[in-house]
């Protein structure tokens, strides 16, 4: 009996290192979403070189050709393409902000069947420093994998509840 | 052949602390906890109600439990209070269902016209101007927006929701 609880607790600790050293890509994809999400979270006022620093390390998760697609009828439709325009867009958000919290939640990774492209779906809650509500907003990224590094090619906003719309 | 054993009677803090016999303590605890466990997950949600949409009914930082069996026997009714999960249930909207699917939804001058016919909702204290255009509702989608109307239409979250996304109804 003892043999075998040993034997059973190796069984278990061998899949579970199996694991840690192959992560699936869906594990691999949500660590990079945890990553992104502490990255693009800052406290207080940045110094220009860490600002610098932290505007390319968010540009090293996305694709050259990223494109994000802010949509929600009648309140903000914009959308921004190519990784420096985003880059722009973030650092010009920086500027203008004292700090900033940044969380995904309840993310959800469905890859696709080549394996070589995947979906996120998750709640980013932003907590803007100074003001009095969080900013909750469901979004979908799409991934796509790039010399083994698997990349943001997407960013789109989606809309929990769509709105009536005001008469023309 | 005799043997000398004395039973050692637990002392009285060890009685309050962890009863009589730890080992069936121990268990009443595991199964104390499985079921809380299990059932704050799968049939009573506890959630922290964040925001004045619902104001006066329910108030910023307020405690309140979803169930989530409440729509297992009948569809959302007119006038419940739900939780809208978004991509998951970390983060809800709590809402007021207002209009139901197949019905014709619009607000005039602040009052909520259903299928062209005003409608009163005693639940609402706070003034209200919105007018937004009419929509049909679809055969799976429910109208929901907060009592707190005093805002503009744009800042108040609100909109049509399907079934699929409505987690349960507010019980307190």
């Amino acid at each position: 009996m003892k043999k075998l609880a040993v034997l059973l607790a190796l069984g278990a600790l061998i899949y579970a290192g199996y694991f840690w050293l192959h992560p699936t890509p869906e594990k691999i994809i949500q660590d990079r979403l945890k990553e992104l999400a502490k990255v693009a979270s800052f406290q207080g006022e940045e110094a220009p070189l860490a600002k610098l620093y932290n505007a390319q390390k968010l540009s090293s998760f996305c694709s050259p050709a990223v494109e994000v697609t802010v949509n929600l009828p009648g309140r903000h439709n914009a959308t921004v393409s190519g990784r420096d325009e985003v880059m722009k867009a973030v650092a010009a958000t920086r500027q203008s902000l004292r700090g900033l919290q940044v969380d995904f939640l309840d993310v959800t990774v469905q890859l696709a069947r080549d394996g070589a492209s995947a979906t996120a779906l998750l709640t980013a809650r932003v907590r803007v420093t100074g003001d009095r509500d969080d900013y909750i907003q469901e979004l979908r990224f799409t991934f796509q994998k790039v010399d083994g590094e698997w990349l943001i090619v997407e960013v789109q906003t989606i809309e929990t509840l769509t709105l009536l719309q005001h008469p023309e | 052949m005799e043997t000398d054993q004395t039973v050692r009677k637990p002392g009285w803090l060890q009685i309050i602390l962890i009863g009589r016999n730890p080992k069936r303590t121990l268990l009443r605890a595991l199964v104390l906890a499985t079921v809380c466990a299990v059932g704050f997950r799968l049939f009573l949600l506890p959630i922290r109600v964040e925001g004045i949409s619902m104001l006066p009914t329910y108030r910023d930082k307020g405690f309140n439990l979803v169930n989530r069996l409440a729509y297992v026997t009948h569809p959302p009714r007119r006038g419940d209070v739900v939780s809208v999960r978004t991509a998951g249930i970390s983060i809800m909207y709590l809402k007021r269902v207002v209009g139901l699917p197949g019905e014709t939804i619009e607000f005039q001058d602040g009052h909520l016209v259903v299928d062209g016919h005003p409608v009163f909702e005693p639940w609402l204290a706070l003034p209200c101007d919105w007018t937004l255009a009419p929509r049909k509702l679809g055969p799976d989608e429910f109208y929901v927006v907060g009592d707190n109307r005093s805002m503009p239409a744009l800042l108040h979250k609100q909109g049509v929701a399907t079934r699929q996304r409505i987690v349960g109804k507010v019980v307190l």
